[in-house]
């Protein structure tokens, strides 16, 4: 292929959604056609580019002024080659998830221009070659996911979620511009290779641990709001207000884990701070816990997938933070599998509810819908971590480097992989074993062949996903940082909390009717919302009262007026020489004239 | 003994008080004007006297342009304060504020 | 003299108000004059070379009176050939979206008219007196505009403020003006000053005034020139002017006309007393901060939509001070960039507030609600425009953020590892801004657009045509801008670098 042909990657999505906007908007079918080409191309490209290893094409300057150039350039390295499959992959096969799940709603021509956006920004992210190009999608991705989210405006609570999404996301932004900033202040240079030539030549090697660290920790701000890392994680689950395709797309399998992605580009850099890997690591280490509590008391199917997408994403994050970045894009590969899988067979199910998403209105969905329930159940083992299925090797490669680096990050994730397990099969048990509890469940049927047949193609990349060779296509690249040898202990103890997680969900849940466990703290999110409205939201609350009380009455009012009525009250003193009317002025005046005549006299 | 310079200076020194004190002093705006004339005709009387001890018509010439003008200005006077009246019925010059501010 | 673009671009409007004297009907002069106004711009920006400082100049020799000699001078360089096309897009789409029943329409369209060629003037005059001139002549139509056609009660009061305000700056401007030829007479001892800008750099560059006097001078301008572009604390005339103004004066003197302080800051300021900006750069950081944080968070305090917008396009002008503080290459290419992202931008906005007040009689947050789904084309627009304002890439504000960040960050390529300069603190306060922004603007939009319906009722009938063509036209070059910078920033910055020489960083 030639290497000019990559743009197309770009062009032929935004041209899409610019299509879909400007002209297309009032023909739905048309759209949507559009939409899903555009989306198919993309991935037929991608495959044809990969398979011929297609040079990256001339990079073009996007803007520049005197010296300084921001340039559109693509680097492709197997990285990006493996992100861009996964990307493209699940997003054809969404795409054509869609056209079902989507049919009856009047807003489909935006629906589908919001896609179109978001696979542009997201290639745009993947192919990116320099900091401020990956900014540039960074904000794109994070603008069409507002898009969609908010995609059911007319529900407060779905644009409540979108600006929520969009605005904790910049708080990570904003780190991350100034670590872009810092390093191109320190570096003298934004393209991801000049950067870790000059690195590797030893640029770095002489500088103090702080600003080296800042400087990681601001690249890893972005990721921390991208892929919902804790302290920023609340916005995800609330993003499950958009349709379930774009939770599956834009809020399991690929945004999110652009933040993971960037953090393996820019690995280079991050490793020369030890400190930044640590809170790396930790903080992944605490996300992928803590999500893992909330899933285990979510009642809204949803939002279970949504706190497991969030634990997983920390799994990621802790592994990059283990100087593992392979494993870290390994686990990102399978999870974008058996996620998007997840979350597309809860989209048949809510689909086929009719927009009920309670797990405990659900049941006895597993006669009913036998593929979803068979494909679900394909997805939630591979997550669960069920030997032989893709979601095992990944989670082990990671646990592996945790055991490697003897951390004790290593009980945690084995912790975490236990409630992965239980909250997994939870979910399974409740929603689709026993009797359905509500008459639309006993009445659902199996959704559409356009809608199933997406679930058989990822349900069975989740199955064999493990075993495609990607992790041997990463560790190429990144082999410095993972060493050879498996030991038997990781993967006894994988299988082991594995059995234990499911057992213990199977038996804890078979034909409830309620949750048997309170746990009120966990089902109330251990309360993260109530603390940031209790403190940054009322902080930001009470600081805008003052500002604007300030700028009112200080500025406005005591300075400005008190300007203008010192300058009034000034008049008002000289008026009343003036006010005394005609005969008075007749008096002064010839008062004065006389004192003018006396005064020549005098002289 | 016939009269000075200095008695008819005093005449229309004296008629120029009188005026000047009925513009200062009085509120009625017609009494007002017929004083401003007052003082005009004290110096008609002054440039009258100048002329005639000097020997020069250079004053009784002043004083025909004056009388002219004056004739013009009672004229415009009058019909203003005419207007005036009809627009406020008053001639009270301390009720004629409007432009005070 | 011959025909050259820019007399098409200052004669329009001002044949076009001539026009307006007989009974001709004044809507379609008022597009015809900004129509051409457009084209012309096209042209200047066509035929312009890559480099060589002014173009097109032509002028006479107007007066030399006391030592000075103004020339009326017309001329464009990459560095204000952005203001000048931003001036007349921007015009072309308020004249486009003055509502047909408008009230004395030809009068307002000769104030709109007015307002445009004055703005164009002031951004290709050549003389530093026709530069204040020209802005005067776009201000008194701006104040008119206000204090006939606003809108509430406090209409007359706003109107007063603000002119008040307005030539108060004026006169700050003046008295700068004058010292600072004054200044330069003493230093080069001359004994006719022209003030020609050209000349007067040159002037400047050859006999530098003293310390003392730049840095009073430069104080002058900076206040000057600050309140008519609402540097914080002297804004407070903006929010509340916006808020009364009928919607196209509020696009064309938000959009364009405010940029004439920052235009003329860098243009006059910073090329003819280096010295003076130097000695003021930690005070006007201070100062833009206060724009940025102070009027940052106070939008988010707003109830009403004009005035959120009125107090979101001062926090940005914070950014544009930021650029200028740094005064590097870059950071004033950035200035450029954003003065046009920013100027279609709030124009648009101003434009949908304006139709959203047209169609609900309110523009309080509180009541409105829902709209996106009653008329799905403002909520586009409004969406779209208010996303380009907070900064998204593909959309032209995005490409001057980031330049006047990376330009005031600091000297790359620098190991020295010591304490962070003043500067990139300021710019770590201006990406905070960026978070500010997001939370002040989306909620504006969730508040007005998304939701259910609100508690007044909304005209849902079709948008006019040439309102929708008004908004498209801005959005149009917002994108274009936004998608491919390269052009405009190439030509600001060779234009910045040829204009200040050695003086930019």
């Amino acid at each position: 292929m030639p290497g000019a042909l990559w743009w197309l990657l770009l062009l032929l999505p935004i041209g899409s959604a610019l299509l879909i906007t400007a002209v297309l908007r009032p023909y739905r079918v048309a759209s949507a056609a559009v939409s899903v080409f555009s989306a198919g191309a993309c991935f037929m490209l991608a495959v044809w580019g990969v398979a011929s290893g297609a040079a990256a094409p001339e990079p073009v300057a996007w803007l520049r002024a005197s010296d300084w150039v921001v340039m559109v350039a693509m680097m492709l390295d197997p990285l990006a080659e493996v992100m861009l499959l996964v990307v493209t992959g699940v997003g054809f096969v969404i795409h054509v998830f869609s056209l079902g799940y989507m049919s009856d709603d009047p807003g489909r021509s935006r629906f589908f221009g919001g896609l179109s956006l978001f696979m542009f920004s997201m290639t745009g992210i993947v192919v990116s070659g320099n900091l401020v190009m990956t900014f540039i999608f960074w904000e794109l991705v994070g603008v069409s996911s507002y898009l969609l989210i908010g995609f059911w405006f007319e529900r407060p609570s779905a644009a409540a979620a979108a600006n929520k999404a969009f605005i904790v996301n910049r708080i990570g932004d904003f780190g991350f511009l100034l670590g872009i900033l810092a390093v191109w202040g320190t570096l003298g240079d934004l393209g991801f290779g000049p950067l870790r030539a000059k690195i590797e030549a030893g640029a770095l090697d002489t500088a103090p641990w702080l600003p080296v660290f800042l400087m990681a920790l601001g690249l890893f701000c972005g990721a921390v709001g991208k892929s919902a890392q804790v302290p920023l994680h609340v916005w995800l689950p609330d993003a499950m207000e958009g349709p379930t395709p774009v939770s599956a797309l834009i809020h399991a399998a690929t945004m999110v884990a652009a933040g993971v992605y960037f953090l393996c580009r820019v690995f280079f850099l991050i490793e020369m701070s030890v400190p930044a890997l640590d809170v790396i690591a930790w903080t992944g280490g605490a996300t992928a816990l803590v999500a893992a509590l909330i899933a285990v008391r979510q009642d809204d199917i949803k939002r279970v997938l949504a706190y497991s997408t969030v634990s997983q994403l920390g799994y990621m994050v802790m592994a990059v933070g283990l100087a593992a970045p392979a494993a870290a894009m390994f686990h990102l590969c399978t999870h974008a599998f058996f996620k998007a899988l997840l979350f597309l067979a809860a989209g048949s199910v809510i689909h086929a509810l009719h927009h009920q998403q309670d797990i405990w209105k659900m049941g006895g969905l597993r006669t009913a819908m036998p593929v979803t329930f068979w494909t679900f159940a394909a997805g939630a083992l591979a997550l669960a971590g069920c030997p032989g299925l893709s979601g095992f090797f990944s989670k082990e490669a990671i646990l592996e480097a945790a055991h490697e680096t003897a951390s004790p990050l290593l009980w945690l994730g084995l912790l975490t992989a236990f409630l992965t397990a239980f909250y997994m099969s939870r979910l399974a048990m409740v929603a689709f074993f026993g009797e359905g509890r509500e008459r639309r469940a006993r009445e659902a049927k199996e959704s559409p062949a356009v809608m199933v047949v997406p679930l058989v193609v990822l349900a069975v990349l989740s199955v064999v996903g493990g075993g495609l060779g990607i992790y041997g296509v990463l560790r190429g690249e990144a082999a410095a940082a993972d060493a050879e040898g498996h030991g038997w202990l990781v993967p006894a103890l994988s299988f082991l909390v594995f059995a234990a997680g499911v057992g213990t969900g199977a038996w804890l849940y078979r034909d409830r009717e309620r949750d048997p466990l309170r746990l009120g703290a966990l089902r109330d999110k251990l309360y993260f919302d109530e603390v940031y409205g209790a403190t940054v939201v009322a902080a930001n609350g009470r600081l805008a009262q003052f500002w604007d009380w300030f700028d009112h009455f200080v500025i406005s009012s005591l300075f400005v007026r008190g300007t203008g009525l010192v300058a009034g009250g000034v008049g008002n003193a000289c008026r009343f020489l003036q006010g005394v009317g005609a005969s008075g002025y007749a008096f002064l005046f010839a008062a004065g004239a006389a004192l003018l005549l006396l005064w020549a006299a005098v002289r | 003994m016939s009269p000075g310079l200095l008695h008819y200076l005093a005449v229309s020194g004296l008629i120029f008080l009188i005026g000047l004190a009925g513009v200062v002093v009085r509120r009625n705006i017609i009494v007002v004007y017929m004083c401003l004339e007052l003082m005009l005709a004290a110096g008609v009387l002054a440039m009258v006297v100048f002329s005639r001890f000097l020997g020069q018509t250079d004053g009784q010439v002043f004083v025909f342009f004056i009388i002219t003008v004056a004739a013009a200005e009672v004229a415009v006077g009058l019909a203003l304060i005419v207007a005036l009246f009809r627009a406020r019925r008053t001639t009270r010059l301390d009720e004629l504020n409007t432009l005070r501010f | 003299m011959s025909v050259s673009p820019l007399l098409v671009i200052i004669g329009a409007p001002l044949l076009g108000v001539l026009a307006l004297l007989f009974r001709v009907p004044g809507r379609l002069v008022a597009l015809g004059s900004t129509g051409l106004m457009c084209v012309g711009a096209l042209w200047a920006a066509a035929c312009m070379p890559a480099a060589g400082g002014m173009q097109y100049r032509q002028g006479f020799d107007w007066l030399e009176a006391g030592g000075i000699r103004v020339t009326m001078g017309l001329g464009v360089d990459g560095f204000s050939l952005p203001f000048v096309i931003l001036t007349c897009v921007v015009a072309l789409a308020a004249v486009l979206a003055t509502p047909r029943n408008m009230p004395r329409a030809a009068e307002f369209y000769a104030c709109l008219l007015l307002i445009a060629a004055g703005a164009a003037g002031s951004f290709l005059a050549t003389d530093l007196v026709f530069l204040y001139i020209f802005h005067e002549l776009a201000l008194v139509p701006t104040f008119l505009g206000i204090g006939i056609w606003g809108d509430g009660p406090r209409r007359v009061f706003v109107t007063f403020q603000t002119v008040v305000y307005l030539m108060a700056g004026s006169m700050v401007l003046l008295a700068g003006i004058l010292g600072l030829l004054w200044a330069l007479r003493a230093a080069s001892g001359v004994a006719v000053v022209s003030t020609d800008l050209v000349a007067l750099r040159d002037l400047a560059a050859a006999h530098a005034p003293g310390m003392a006097a730049q840095r009073w001078v430069f104080g002058f301008l900076l206040i000057g020139f600050g309140t008519l572009v609402g540097l914080f604390p002297f804004h407070t005339w903006a929010p509340r002017a916006y808020a009364v103004a009928p919607a196209p004066i509020a696009m064309l003197h938000a959009g364009v006309l405010k940029k004439f302080g920052i235009y003329g800051l860098i243009r006059v300021g910073l090329a003819v007393l280096p010295s003076g900006a130097d000695a003021w750069r930690e005070w006007l950081l201070v100062l833009l901060l206060g724009n940025i944080l102070v009027i940052g968070w106070a939008a988010v305090q707003q109830k009403q939509l004009n005035d959120m917008l009125g107090y979101s396009s001062v926090m940005h002008m914070g950014y544009l001070f930021l650029g200028v503080a740094a005064g590097t290459n870059l950071g004033l290419t950035g200035v450029a960039l954003l003065s046009v992202g920013h100027g279609l931008s709030i124009a648009g906005l101003f434009a949908v507030s304006g139709m959203v007040l047209e169609r609900s009689g309110t523009l309080a947050m509180g009541q409105l609600g829902g709209i996106a789904s009653r008329l799905p084309t403002l909520g586009f627009a409004f969406s779209v425009l208010g996303l380009a304002s907070i900064g998204l890439p593909g959309l032209a504000n995005f490409a001057g953020e980031i330049s006047i960040l990376f330009g005031s960050w600091g000297a790359h390529g620098d190991l020295s590892w010591g304490p962070m300069p003043a500067l990139s603190w300021g710019v770590v306060a201006a990406a905070f801004g960026l978070i500010l922004s997001a939370v002040y603007m989306l909620r504006a939009t969730k508040a007005v657009f998304f939701g259910p319906g609100g508690s007044v009722e909304v005209e849902a009938g079709p948008i006019p045509m040439a309102w929708r063509a008004s908004v498209f036209i801005l959005i149009g070059c917002l994108l274009v801008v936004g998608m491919a910078p390269a052009g405009l920033s190439m030509a600001a910055s060779s234009g910045l670098a040829e204009w200040l020489g050695g003086v930019a960083r």
